[in-house]
């Protein structure tokens, strides 16, 4: 594998629009050096989820998602036996004389073998980026099923044998901290935690993301943002909202914050209809904080 | 930095020196991590002291605790490293003194900590001047806007939804087309000859577990009330299989109140429902109330129940035994969680707490977050043999 240059990987993962830090860049680059898995934690919204895509967007790679959930099992996550076709094809062959050890083999075959995203991932032959998203969804036994595949990259299938990575895949694995993951889990993987942005990166993301927007109105913005989020609210806003908002706003043409449209916006930053209260209560002196009181009193 | 290049040679000695302090510090750095750390930094160019504790950073903390320690270790041991070189200490001695204690909680957590323990101070002067009288004064719940309880509130919802939604290993029929019960479809299929017509399907069976929590807030708790009833409200929002009643002198069911969506107006509601808040306590009265009213609703081999006590009973010693037999013979399981069991020299002493025991599964200490994350484990093990849980 050619060493890929650390300043090559963040140039592109700039080229797509993600507003790197040195240390997301750097870890990427280690990842795909050192072929581990990339942990990656924080909270809902800061771009977990986006480090992968973009990487399979910059490395040209396809990107396989396996989003976990509750009750996620083997047969959903690895690969399954297609019963019905099986039970067909057996159903077809039945005036066949073929030998039984026949008609094993053909049921058993890859013909039958409907690929869930993991065995996918290790079975393609170019590059890949395998992005698990929100592992501390599924349960604990679901991480043991990680564990073989993100070491050692290979499945095994008893009726088949077990199938070996060709070309090892990048893998992202993001989680939300609603479970605590297992040490083994977590030895395997390099770990990032990427945190909500602070002012000069936020205000970056929003003048990347959303080009039309006027100077005062994204400072301003990441300002509120940013206070926002020291609030004790439920559900404190990410990026994604930060930006839908911007692009909100941008939308109405707006050069700069005001107290009644941010009262009529507040839905977009906050899905929580406590929060947005509380957010209306101190309003006034959220806005003292990012400065703009002075200007609506006068 | 040309210092630190012209002594690479020893970089990877220091680097496995630093892996060891980092141990001392509770990391766990294994020798895979150790490898894979020596590999990233020849990997990476470094320029610069930021860089190679970024590079350090990605390989060798294994948790968000451990991320957030790492900065600050990272500068404290080189700096003293560079220190012990400069004063020409040889390189083979301890380069770092290793504390004895291994690094605390985030500070948020040892704020929600002192806060746990400074209640727990002020009850033990306070469990004396317990009464039986009953307080007709209705609880001031103003206090309840603290940061830790926000903090606590998170954490308790944390724990309460590990308990929820438990898969078990039998399966069930369902209509659900995901997996094919095979088991079924041949043997339900031979009546046609061995002919696959009909089609079952199966899904893990969930856990059928119920929960009761009966909680004390008589005087003798009060400093944990309100604590307690921020569990018992997270709890009931996270399981809809639970029923909460609380008791002082007389029993109250509070499921209903606590269904709440608003905290605040749960809180508001519960004031206006229960009128001998904070006063003496009749444990056996009110279990044997809660037996009477909803035990033949409530209780079966699967449920769980979860008594919140400190054992302090002024009613019938005699009518708490009976009823804590009757519980313990028709459920599943009984949990009793005893706030002042936390204490290092706590005994049951409590003539209500004595007569209690024998009925008694799991006996453990609630009194602070870290007794509160081992409640799942208590909840999801099977009735064995009675179990008293020590600090």
């Amino acid at each position: 594998m050619p060493p890929e240059e650390l300043n090559h990987i963040e140039s592109l993962l700039n080229d797509q629009g993600y507003i790197t830090e040195r240390k997301i860049a750097m870890s990427v680059f280690l990842s795909m050096q050192l072929n581990k898995p990339l942990l990656v934690e924080g909270p809902a919204g800061v771009g977990k989820t986006e480090i992968a895509k973009v990487m399979g967007l910059a490395l040209k790679a396809k990107l396989i998602r396996l989003q976990c959930y509750e009750g996620l099992d083997a047969n959903q996550a690895i690969y399954e036996w297609n019963y019905q076709r099986q039970l067909l094809h057996l159903k077809m062959e039945e005036g066949n004389d073929k030998s039984i050890q026949e008609k094993e083999n053909s049921i058993f075959s890859d013909r039958f073998l409907l690929k869930r995203p993991l065995l996918e991932a290790i079975t393609q032959q170019g590059p890949t980026v395998l992005l698990i998203d929100e592992v501390d969804r599924a349960d604990e036994a679901f991480e043991s099923f990680l564990l073989e595949i993100l070491s050692d990259w290979q499945i095994s299938i008893p009726e088949i044998g077990t199938v070996k990575a060709d070309v090892i895949p990048r893998v992202v694995v993001t989680s939300n901290g609603i479970r605590e993951l297992s040490e083994a889990l977590r030895r395997r993987c390099l770990y990032l935690y990427i945190d909500y942005p602070d002012f000069e990166k936020e205000i970056a993301i929003i003048k990347r993301k959303v080009p039309g927007i006027d100077k005062k109105l994204a400072h301003q913005i990441t300002l509120f943002m940013q206070e926002v989020r020291k609030m004790k609210l439920e559900k404190i806003p990410g990026v994604a909202e930060s930006m839908d908002w911007a692009r909100a706003l941008a939308a109405l043409h707006l050069s700069s914050l005001d107290r009644s449209v941010v009262e009529d916006t507040l839905g977009i930053i906050l899905k929580d209809w406590q929060d947005i209260r509380i957010t209306r209560d101190s309003l006034t002196e959220l806005f003292e904080k990012v400065g703009v009181t002075s200007r609506l009193d006068a | 930095m040309e210092g630190f290049i012209s002594r690479r040679t020893s970089l990877t000695e220091n680097l496995i020196s630093f892996c060891r302090y980092l141990r001392g510090h509770g990391f766990t750095v294994g020798p895979n991590t150790q490898a894979d750390a020596l590999k990233a930094i020849a990997m990476v160019k470094i320029n610069s002291w930021e860089e190679l504790c970024t590079v350090l950073k990605l390989t060798l903390p294994k948790n968000k605790k451990q991320s957030d320690a790492f900065d600050s270790l990272f500068y404290t041991y080189w700096r003293e490293l560079n220190q012990a070189v400069d004063s020409k200490i040889k390189s083979s001695d301890k380069p770092v003194q290793r504390p004895e204690k291994p690094v605390g909680k985030k500070p948020s957590f040892d704020a929600l900590k002192s806060w746990l323990y400074g209640n727990q101070d002020k009850d033990q002067k306070e469990i004396a001047l317990y009464s039986d009288q009953v307080s007709l004064s209705q609880k001031d719940f103003s206090a309840f806007t603290d940061d830790e309880l926000w903090e606590l509130k998170n954490v308790i919802k944390k724990i309460a939804k590990s308990i929820v939604n438990r898969k078990m290993r039998r399966f069930v029929t369902t209509l659900d087309h995901k997996n094919m019960d095979l088991r079924k479809i041949f043997r339900n299929n031979l009546k046609r000859g061995g002919e696959i017509v009909d089609l079952y399907y199966k899904k893990n069976k969930e856990t059928g577990l119920s929960l009761v929590i009966l909680c004390d807030v008589s005087k003798s708790m009060e400093l944990y009330s309100r604590f307690l009833i921020q569990f018992l409200y997270a709890f009931q929002h996270v399981y809809d299989r639970i029923e909460t009643f609380v008791f002082s002198t007389s029993l109250y069911h509070i499921s209903r109140q606590l269904a709440n969506k608003n905290f605040g107006w749960a809180l508001k509601d519960l004031a206006k429902s229960i009128d001998n808040w904070d006063s003496g306590t009749k444990i056996g009265k009110s279990l044997h109330t809660f037996i009477q009213d909803y035990g033949a609703y409530n209780l079966n081999k699967k449920t769980i129940v979860v008594i919140v006590s400190d054992g302090w009973d002024t009613g019938d010693i005699s009518l708490l035994e009976r009823s804590m037999e009757s519980i313990y013979r028709s459920s599943g399981k009984v949990v009793w969680l005893n706030p002042l069991a936390g204490a290092p020299n706590f005994q049951p002493g409590t003539e209500g707490m004595k007569c209690a025991l024998p009925y008694v599964d799991i006996f453990a200490p609630v009194h602070n977050i870290e007794s509160l994350k081992k409640l799942p484990g208590y909840l999801l093990k099977t009735r064995r043999k009675r179990r008293v849980v020590r600090n």
